[in-house]
């Protein structure tokens, strides 16, 4: 039982040190209040009328439901990236009616993208731009909304070291950079005639969900700035016009608190071991391996009572039962035995007369038919022989040497 | 250790986690984990237990009866509902009292288990080790421990006196390899000597002293078989029947009848017991009291295993064999293909006797069926002893069946033998 406990926890170990990424930070949690989370947006959210759920454990969960109507995903930062199943799991989610609403500065969230069709590439190389406020890191960003609800809206918000989308832009752009941006792509914090001044894209929308490529424009220190959290609500009132559901997915955080790293850990497993075919199975069979196992072996407490066993037999001689066929060899073994030993003789001298002393010694013709063909006899046959041999008077022969009885 | 109380709830909550895993609820998952949460919370600490058992006597005779007393204290700060079992051999009775008890033992209590036990058969015994078993308060998990506290106490075989047995002193052949006839006490005129201060008056020669006027006395010659040496077929096979009616028993009561008898007329007696690596004793001739209670000791231990034949214990004894040693055989002879062969060997130069427990008889009364495969069964048994007399032993079929062999019985076997013009018995 303790070794089976010490492989149990050993294994739960060796899964969260395996899936867990020990060097981020965690940050844009929709449920802490600190500057870098996201729990404003929430809050507002849930003054809108909003329903308002979590993903503390995988996107897996998804599968759980078949439809998944006015229901809006929301994933404001992704700091480690989705597995394959994962992906396959939101993709499966918005098949079903659900809307997503992706912020990733990051880029882990490309395979994803990918898998819906959507061809962006996020580009984390600084932006700096002319209209920044107090601080050059915070550049505000033109952000406009004609969709739903949302009638030819001008937003102007303010983001912290944003990225941007690369590339072909697939969708209707609602958020950019001023025209006088640029990027700075050797580090050096200046502008250089390399570095040329244009606007960049931050936020489209494609086929009703929303992509950005910077969630810092819903974090707690930014929401309250600007038209942040206008545009923010506004987003999920173009998405959800008619209210419903929205679900922050708190999966792709990742945290440097040891007890959080620990349960977020056994989220990761429990998660693989119910939505994984093959795990769960594995995880099935196991238990009912072990509980088996353990039943079999379970030591259930026994009656303590003194039981002498002074009349308990045991047999040797007498569990045969009644003899039979084939015991013909053993019984005409027998029947020379019984002559031999009768006229003193020693088995090699009888076996050298053998067969004229059995037939000058044995007067029945039973017997003598009997020496003669005892593979024939039934067991009636051989029991009636046995007695036979049982009562036989053996006379010495008149020209046999020695004593007979 | 689970109760099957636990057992239920371990299954249930397992099942629970497993269901919950396939249907993927966490209700069912929190219900299964309760359960298996509550099983943990309900172990706790193991107990001090301490023992001290007393016997009334360590050695006895088979049937009679040792009362022990057992004081059992909790050494632990807390008490317990617990179960005190003394353990005993499955050989012994338990006559009066009780060696269980059950009782909330409180912290630093203290209790005592009496109880008397009457052993029918011999052998050495252990009593102990206390065994505690201590449940928790649910009556989910329960505590085993051993209290090591043994205690050892031997039954000795309650064997039947015999009246006499047929062997006589006689001249040997090899009469110059052997020592002299001795003098000692006994009824055959040897010779005659010199008064010594001490000899007895009544042995002085009245008739000589008359003619010579010497103090003379009379040596008689010392009635001494020189050595016997008795061999007890301990295989396997000698267990068949019950415990307490086998041949075993029978051979190891009859061996120490006839070695308390011929040591009580200064014989040197030697034992052998065969069967196994386990219980192959050998207890060199020897004369006195002190031997007998070297052969009973052997005798009392000894215990039915393998199934080497009589060809091995002979092999063994051989050292220990001179021209007139007399050799007494005990075993039902079943299953031994080398005692034919052994047998001839040594009938022609020793006085050889068979004693042969009815193994069939014990067998079949326990059986309480006969067949026809018993009829074969006895009537090669019987060949072997008629060949076995054959080649000059005196064999003889001792009676099974009860706890003692039926002495008059045995005597009167013994009788026939002594017979000068014996008639070989076969029963």
């Amino acid at each position: 039982m303790i070794g089976a406990v010490t492989v149990v926890v050993l294994l739960v170990s060796v899964g969260i040190a395996n899936l867990w990424p020990w060097s981020m930070e965690r940050q844009l949690s929709a449920y802490t209040g600190h500057w870098n989370d996201i729990s404003f947006m929430r809050l507002d959210l849930e003054k809108e009328g909003y329903s308002i759920d979590n993903i503390m454990s995988s996107p897996r969960v998804l599968d759980t439901q078949d439809r998944w109507d006015r229901s809006l995903l929301i994933v404001a930062g992704v700091e480690r990236p989705y597995t394959k199943d994962e992906i396959t799991s939101i993709s499966n989610y918005l098949e079903r009616g659900g809307k997503l609403l992706l912020a990733d500065d990051r880029g882990y969230s490309e395979p994803l993208l990918k898998q819906l069709g959507v061809l962006l590439t996020i580009n984390t190389t600084r932006v700096y731009s002319p209209s920044y406020l107090k601080n050059p890191d915070f550049i505000e960003l033109s952000g406009y909304i004609d969709s739903g609800p949302v009638f030819s809206t001008d937003y102007t918000v303010l983001s912290d070291k944003p990225a941007t989308f690369d590339g072909a832009i697939p969708g209707t752009i609602f958020l950019t950079t001023d025209n006088d941006s640029w990027m700075d792509t050797n580090g050096n914090k200046e502008r250089d005639l390399s570095e040329p001044l244009k606007t960049y894209v931050l936020g489209i929308f494609v086929s009703g969900n929303t992509y950005l490529s910077d969630p810092s424009i819903f974090i707690n220190d930014m929401w309250v700035r600007d038209q942040n959290a206008k545009l923010g609500v506004d987003i999920v009132r173009a998405m959800l016009p008619y209210g419903g559901k929205i679900i922050f997915d708190e999966s792709r955080h990742v945290s440097t608190d040891s007890a959080h790293r620990a349960q977020k850990g056994v989220y990761d497993i429990f998660i693989f071991v119910a939505f994984d075919n093959y795990a769960r199975g594995v995880v099935v069979a196991a238990c009912i391996i072990a509980v088996l196992f353990y039943l079999r072996y379970v030591r259930l407490p026994t009656d303590w009572r003194h039981l002498p066993n002074l009349d308990e037999p045991y047999l040797v001689n007498y569990q045969e039962g009644a003899i039979s066929q084939s015991d013909g060899l053993r019984i005409r073994i027998l029947l020379e035995n019984r002559v031999r030993v009768a006229l003193r003789l020693s088995s090699k001298e009888f076996n050298l007369r053998k067969r004229d002393l059995m037939a000058k010694v044995l007067d029945d013709p039973d017997l003598i038919r009997f020496y003669r063909s005892w593979d024939i006899y039934k067991k009636e046959d051989l029991e009636r022989v046995l007695d036979k041999i049982k009562d036989i008077e053996i006379t010495c022969p008149a020209n046999l040497d020695g004593g007979a009885s | 250790m689970l109760t099957l109380k636990a057992v239920a709830f371990l299954s249930a909550g397992a099942l629970l986690v497993v269901v919950a895993f396939m249907a993927l609820d966490l209700q069912l998952m929190v219900l299964g984990l309760m359960l298996l949460s509550f099983l943990a919370v309900s172990k706790v600490m193991k107990l001090n237990i301490e023992a001290d058992r007393k016997l009334e006597t360590e050695r006895i005779l088979e049937g009679e009866r040792i009362k022990v007393v057992l004081k059992v204290r909790n050494r632990s700060s807390r008490e317990a509902f617990v179960i005190l079992y003394d353990e005993l051999p499955p050989e012994v009775r338990l006559v009066r009292g009780s060696n269980r008890q059950v009782l909330v033992l409180e912290a630093g209590g203290r209790t005592r288990l009496e109880y008397t036990i009457e052993a029918p058969l011999r052998g050495h015994y252990t009593l102990g080790p206390l065994k505690v078993r201590r449940r928790d308060f649910f009556n989910l998990h329960f505590e085993e421990e051993l209290v090591e506290e043994i205690s050892y106490f031997s039954v000795y075989p309650r064997f039947p006196e015999l009246e006499k047995f047929p062997v006589r002193s006689y001249q040997s052949s090899y009469f110059e390899m052997m020592p002299l006839h001795l003098t000692g006490l006994g009824y055959e005129f040897f010779c005659i000597r010199d008064y010594i201060k001490g000899d007895p008056l009544k042995r002085i020669n009245w008739k000589v002293y008359a003619r010579t006027r010497e103090l003379m006395v009379n040596e008689y010659e010392k009635e001494n078989l020189n050595d016997a040496f008795i061999l007890v077929d301990a295989r396997e096979v000698t267990k068949a029947g019950t415990p307490l009616a086998n041949s075993l028993e029978v051979g190891v009561k009859l061996a120490a009848s006839v070695a308390a008898f011929l040591l009580k007329g200064r014989n040197q007696v030697g034992l052998i017991t065969y069967g196994g690596p386990d219980n192959a004793y050998v207890v060199p001739p020897a004369p006195g009291k002190n031997q007998l209670d070297s052969i009973l000791s052997v005798l009392v231990g000894v215990k039915p295993q393998g199934d080497e034949g009589f060809k091995v214990a002979l092999d063994k004894a051989r050292p220990y064999l001179t021209p007139r040693t007399t050799l007494i055989l005990i075993s039902p002879l079943d299953f031994d293909e080398t005692v034919v062969t052994a047998a001839k060997e040594v009938a022609n130069s020793h006085r050889f006797f068979v004693f042969s427990p009815n193994s069939h008889e014990i067998e079949r009364e326990v059986a309480g069926a006969f067949t026809s495969k018993h009829t074969m069964l006895e009537l090669e048994k019987r060949l072997v002893l008629e060949e076995l007399q054959s080649f000059g032993a005196l064999t003889a079929t001792i009676p099974g069946g009860e706890v003692l062999p039926d002495v008059a019985l045995i005597n009167a076997k013994l009788s026939e033998l002594s017979q000068p013009n014996f008639k070989r018995v076969i029963a």
